[in-house]
């Protein structure tokens, strides 16, 4: 030790002044032998030398795990991987049984032996205290055993551990990185929000501890290691080896630096994972050539010559010692899957279900892909140096990714063992070629690394002589994957397509498709770079038309970029069109290659091409399919409207339901969802638009006797009235031919007088009764068919809509007032306190004022009937003055003589009144109504404005939205008044109605979208002009159940069934509540109302506003249905209540 | 000069038209009011200038509502049936949105119409932002309109 150092060693032993400029000297400027002097005179677990030298290596709690130390900084990355190694040196003894007991642990957690496994940890526990790698362990072994409910114990315990913020944070990301059924992308978008605000090289750090990678290139060693002194002696091992792995995939520039020092401890640790890193990074001979290497290398010759037994055996029995070797399961299960011995794979052990899913890859079956993500959590989810690496690569290679280059390069960094494919992907040709040229200086006897080697050698004859025992079909494919690689494209396309020509007469291989998809996707390269358009586009068609799925295999986003850069040769093939439908994330792009290639065959649609023979009836079928969906033609200008649309897409479904076997089940399945979309839209549309009918004949059914009493009074007092004027009359001309006094003759002539007048009022009378039933009638009245389809729960929900969508409603004194605050507070990015939110939520409220003062005027004020009597200011004006009458009278009615002609008469009338209160209605919507929402809309967007605050953007767009929305919802409500008479619908089944009615109260209730369940089991169809009345029955009940149901709107279930039993059916809607007492409290409700309902249906209440609808369910079942014995029931069973209707199929269904 | 305006909201056509009713030099103005009935005006009308929407419905019903499905994009999809058919109209890009669609894939009307210039700049003149309460983008609307008519 040299003085320095000494005097160093000194100071930091008397804790005096002077010790932190001796920590920084031997820190920084210590060579290694006198850093490992030092460290062997001071006292490893003093305080003092944790906090200034070395960190705490070894942490009794969990608290101590990760704990802060005030060491000097060492800013040099070179001088902070030395200081590291000293320190790995001096505990070298520690990390070697670390190493022995992370060996023992992986295999056992692997093979699923938990109880060894704990028993590992508790070992691992005992001889090191606690760290990250327990930690993280527990988890995976929690989750493994007793899933989430165990990971949540856990973190309970280090909760009343008081393990700190930092352990905190980080376990509460090992438990999520534990998950099962987790995706990545999820994981590290929850890291990427956790960590934004978080200092830089603490960000660093956990990311490395918990994805075992960095997001970002930019990072400095000494930066990450410096962070590193934070956490014990294990961790710090751990991560500097992933550290060394991440440098060398990345070509980082300390790779070197890092090698350098993986040579220095692998003398030491006794890590085969250490010593496979050493030997790939460095540039001299191999050290890690013994054990498992040679063995696998026997395996890998045994199945490139097709000796699978062999191959099997030899990889199995290494797999089962060191079942984090990738190498190892790959070869076994290629073997297995060669053998038919793919019941030696099952079980339901990690190791088992890693071969399960690594044999789905590779027969690239229908749980491929799910395999693939499998595979890619597992690496996650089992934190092995050796597994976790060439998982993400294995990943990489089966998807298209842009990353997927350099997680190959970290992969291969991380294999544990040699063998001859490690570094064929990801790599330069250099690296490669020198990785093969140093295994066969290391393994001269294996005939796997001499034939990758030769194959590849510019001019080799391929099949190659001297590889008699390896297959042709072989020798073609890896010729052929390595020229592409190399970029010997004429090599590579000679190859490529000698081996799929090969491949065609024996795809029972079980590794066909996989082997196929690979060569197809290097020669999709090859033709790429040579230019040829045409070849290239087909053979990424010919790769999808044998397995759809392994489009995900190619960067097929690239290769149609070049196809548009030779547009005019490549669009004169069926295969652009289908490329383009594979490649384009936009619906457009896809229309107008699909059009650009229509157009050189002259068809402006694509069932043009049906008679154009010479295209491949599949690949027709395929472009029918796949590519030609409603969203591709809707931009067509021959299509320019939804039923044009609707008409070729059925078109094309049909063609392809005839021509392809292969795919007529799917374009029935679609033709059947697009005519039952077709059907709910026309009825939706029906609905909409017969909001306001007067049904004529039922009208005249139900209230005929009220009607024809009405008449037979104005018949018997025009009778009357006619024989008192003739009386009149004579007595009149008496007196006139005698000499009486003129004032008697005067008196008679008024008496007569008198008598006109009283017909005009028993006119008066009669016309004013019909009139109060055409309006008042139960079912069939006008006033009835207003509340039930416009006022009831309608209008209100569909004025609001808009702004509800938009969270711009939000009251002061309702409990949603939190949820939307909240909502706002988020994407307007306010933290508390901000007096600028307050002014929002003030301009919110204000808005919402105005806006539920409009909507109330409209229901109660706008769509009313206005009469005499009445004397509202409806815009339904039924008001007749005397004139009026009499032109009615005189015109029309004084000479009627029976009902049906006096009624048809008034009826006309009233029919044209209703017209014209139609159209006034609709007048005050297009323009009133949409003026004064826009007004109130202008006035909140300038207060917003007046603010000046640049973050309010979102409400302001929002509220400009809005205002651009109204215009339609005022369109749409003006359409509600078109006038319809009520034409009959074609029969129908139940499962309409249902949608029916959920689309309408999902249509008024947008938060409550995709939160209806239907089930419908009856045989019956619906007479159609029971439709209209069965969709608002339904529709009655969903709206109660959204509006009462009390439950929090994510938790909102509801359902509709429709069942029918001999000649009964039953109507139901069901929804849960916010608890059992609550369900037996409405329940209990609606009986109460449905007593008073049933005892006698007072037709005042059918129309009147808010209640429950039923009086409405009532009437229609009563008058329209004419059944009496219909029967509404209500039930709940724990938190679920259900209202239902049974009345007899009979006379409405079929 | 023949203009079209390409928009769905009744109110914005209204104040466009206005603003066009004091440039002498527009002859005619033709409303189409979506993705559909704009691509078949460009076509058959063969306008000069075109007052563009970003975001339109695809077509309209018999009763003259949008019907068909809402393209957030539908201007910039507008635009490329343009190059795709080879019409030359020049085009000013009317929004009145600071951004479109949520994160994460929202976009700022800035590097919207940034963007447009850049793709289309065979045709592009520029972008407005257009707004109910207030009249700033009056005048920068009649100065591209201006501008347009020079660059025709």
């Amino acid at each position: 030790m040299d003085q320095q150092a000494f005097l160093a060693v000194a100071a930091i032993r008397s804790r005096g002044k002077a010790a932190h400029r001796g920590a920084k000297y031997l820190r920084s400027s210590a060579d290694s032998t006198d850093q490992l002097e030092a460290l062997r005179q001071l006292p490893i677990d003093d305080l003092f030398v944790e906090e200034l030298l070395t960190g705490r290596l070894f942490a009794r709690t969990w608290r101590d795990v990760f704990f802060q130390v005030k060491a000097p900084p060492i800013v040099n990355s070179q001088r902070s991987i030395d200081w590291l190694m000293s320190v790995f040196e001096q505990h070298s003894d520690a990390i070697r049984t670390h190493v022995a007991l992370r060996k023992k642990f992986d295999c056992a957690a692997l093979h699923g032996q938990w109880d060894a496994a704990t028993d590992l940890l508790s070992r691992h526990q005992a001889a090191f205290g606690q760290s990250l790698w327990l930690a993280a362990w527990h988890y995976l072994v929690a989750e493994e055993t007793n899933g989430i409910t165990a990971r949540r114990e856990l973190t309970q315990q280090l909760r009343l551990a008081e393990c700190g913020p930092h352990l905190f944070f980080l376990a509460g990301f090992f438990s999520i990185s534990a998950d099962k059924s987790l995706p990545e992308s999820q994981l590290r978008d929850a890291l990427a929000n956790a960590m934004r605000a978080a200092d830089p090289s603490l960000r660093q750090l956990f990311e490395l501890l918990i994805l075992e990678d960095f997001p970002s290139p930019h990072w400095l060693a000494s930066e990450v290691l410096r962070s590193a002194e934070f956490i014990p002696l294990i961790d710090r091992y751990e991560l500097f080896l992933r550290l060394a792995t991440i440098a060398a995939g990345t070509a980082h520039a300390e790779a070197g630096r890092l090698a350098a020092g993986l040579q220095r401890i692998k003398m030491f640790c006794r890590d085969s994972r250490v010593d496979y890193l050493s030997d790939t990074m460095g540039r001299s001979i191999f050290y890690h050539v013994g054990g498992n290497t040679q063995k696998l290398l026997a395996a890998w010759d045994a199945h490139l010559t097709g000796d699978y037994a062999r191959g099997y055996e030899i990889s199995r029995n290494v797999a089962m010692e060191e079942p984090d070797l990738i190498v190892a399961n790959e070869t076994m299960v290629r073997c297995a899957m060669q053998l038919h011995l793919e019941d030696s794979l099952d079980g339901a052990t990690p190791i088992s279900l890693l071969w399960q899913h690594l044999r789905n890859v590779l027969a690239k079956n229908q749980n491929a892909e799910d395999s693939i993500n499998y595979l890619r959590r597992l690496g996650r989810r089992f934190r092995i140096f050796s597994l976790t690496g060439p998982l993400r690569g294995l990943h990489a290679r089966h998807v298209a990714s842009d990353s997927g280059d350099e997680l190959l390069r970290r992969g291969s960094f991380m294999m544990g063992v040699h063998s001859p494919r490690n570094f064929e992907r990801g790599h330069t040709e250099e690296v490669s070629n020198s990785y093969l040229a140093r295994c066969i200086e290391a393994f001269p006897q294996s005939l796997a690394m001499k034939f990758l080697r030769d194959i590849q050698l510019p001019n080799s004859p391929v099949p190659l002589a001297e590889f008699p025992s390896v297959p042709p079909i072989r020798q073609h494919l890896f010729a052929g994957l390595l020229a592409a690689r190399r970029h010997n494209d004429d090599i590579a396309s000679r190859n490529l397509n000698a081996f799929l020509d090969l491949q065609k007469d024996s795809m029972n291989d079980p590794l066909a498709l996989f082997t196929t998809e690979e060569a197809r996707k290097a020669l999709a390269d090859v033709y790429r770079r040579k230019d040829d358009v045409v070849k290239m586009q087909r053979v990424v068609v010919e790769a999808y038309q044998l397995r759809p799925a392994s489009i995900r295999y190619f960067p097929v986003g690239r290769l149609f970029r070049f196809c548009e850069d030779y547009a005019n040769e490549a669009s004169n093939h069926i295969e652009y069109a289908i490329l383009a439908g594979l490649a384009c994330s936009s619906s457009h792009e896809t229309s107008m290659a699909v059009r650009r290639f229509l157009n050189t065959l002259a068809v402006d649609r694509p069932s043009g091409l049906a008679t154009k023979d010479h295209i491949d009836r599949h690949l027709l079928a395929i472009l029918f399919l796949r590519v030609c969906t409603w969203d591709v033609l809707d931009s067509f200008p021959a299509l320019d409207t939804t039923s044009k649309v609707e008409s070729e897409r059925l078109a094309l479904l049909r063609w392809v339901s005839q021509y392809d076997p292969t795919l007529n089940r799917v374009a029935e399945t679609e033709m059947l969802r697009l005519t039952q979309e077709g059907q709910l839209r026309d009825a939706l549309e029906r609905i909409e638009g017969t909001r306001v009918t007067v049904d004529l004949p039922g009208l005249k059914e139900a209230e005929y006797a009220r009607f024809a009493d009405a008449y037979f009074r104005f018949a018997a007092e025009r009778e009357l009235g006619s024989q008192i004027r003739s009386e009149a009359l004579g007595t009149l001309s008496g007196f006139q031919s005698a000499t009486g006094p003129p004032r008697i003759a005067r008196r008679q002539a008024e008496h007569i007088l008198q008598g006109q007048a009283s017909e005009i009022g028993t006119f008066a009378s009669a016309f004013t009764d019909i009139r109060d039933i055409f309006l008042s009638s139960p079912h069939f009245g006008v006033d009835a068919c207003l509340s039930s389809r416009v006022r009831h729960g309608i209008v209100i929900q569909h004025l609001r809509r808009p702004f509800v969508e938009r969270r711009l409603m939000v009251r002061s004194d309702v409990p949603e007032r939190a949820e939307i605050e909240s909502y706002w507070r988020r994407r307007l990015a306010v933290s508390d306190g901000k007096s600028n939110f307050k002014r929002v939520l003030a301009i919110l409220f204000r808005l919402t004022r105005h806006v539920e003062a409009i909507a109330e005027e409209v229901k109660n004020i706008w769509i009313q009937i206005a009469t005499e009597s009445r004397r509202s200011s409806g815009l339904f004006d039924y008001t007749f003055n005397e004139r009026q009458l009499r032109d009615l009278l005189d015109n029309r009615l004084r000479d009627v003589v029976d009902v049906d002609t006096f009624l048809d008469a008034i009826f006309d009338e009233l029919l044209a009144r209703t017209r014209q209160s139609l159209k006034t209605v609709q007048k005050q919507v297009r323009e009133e109504l949409l003026r004064r929402l826009a007004d109130v809309l202008d006035d909140a967007l300038k207060s917003v404005e007046s603010l000046s605050e640049p973050s309010l953007l979102p409400l302001r767009n929002d509220l400009v939205s809005c205002r651009t929305e109204i215009e339609r919802t005022c369109q749409e409500m003006a359409r509600w008044f078109d006038y319809s008479d009520p034409t009959l619908m074609g029969d129908m089944d139940f499962h309409l109605v249902a949608r029916t009615a959920v689309g309408m109260a999902e249509r008024l209730n947008p938060d409550f979208r995709g939160r209806h369940r239907i089930e419908c089991h009856t045989p019956y169809r619906l007479k159609g002009r029971y439709f209209t009345a069965l969709v608002h029955i339904l529709f009655f009940l969903l709206e109660n159940a959204i509006r009462y149901s009390s439950v929090p709107l994510t938790s909102y279930q509801g359902a509709v069934r429709i069942t029918s039993e001999g000649n009964r059916l039953c109507l139901g809607v069901e929804n849960r509540m916010l608890s059992d007492d609550a369900a037996i409290q409405a329940v209990e409700k609606i009986r109460i109302q449905l007593q008073e309902l049933r005892s006698a249906l007072d037709p005042v209440k059918v129309v009147r506003e808010g209640g429950t609808g039923f009086a409405k369910i009532i009437a229609t079942t009563r008058y329209e249905f004419k059944q009496n014995d219909a029967v509404i029931e209500a039930n709940s069973e724990l938190t679920l209540v259900s209202v239902s209707l049974r009345c007899q199929v009979a006379g409405i269904a079929a | 000069m023949n203009v079209l305006i390409i928009d769905d909201t009744d109110y914005k056509i209204s104040g466009l038209k206005a603003v066009l009713a004091n440039c002498d030099f527009v002859t005619e103005v033709r409303v189409a009011k979506s993705f559909q009935s704009g691509t078949r005006a460009l076509r058959q009308f063969k306008p000069d200038l075109v007052l563009l929407d970003m975001t339109l419905p695809t077509t309209e019903s018999a009763r003259g509502g949008a019907d068909g499905r809402w393209r957030l994009f539908g201007g910039k999809e507008v635009l490329a049936e343009m190059r795709f058919s080879n019409i030359a109209a020049k085009v000013i890009l009317i929004t009145q949105f600071d951004h479109y669609g949520e994160h994460p894939h929202r976009v700022e009307s800035k590097t919207l119409i940034a963007e447009m210039k850049r793709d289309f700049a065979e045709i592009v003149v520029g972008g407005v932002y257009y707004s109910n309460i207030d009249s700033i983008w009056v005048s920068r609307l009649r100065d591209m309109v201006i501008a347009a008519r020079r660059n025709l």
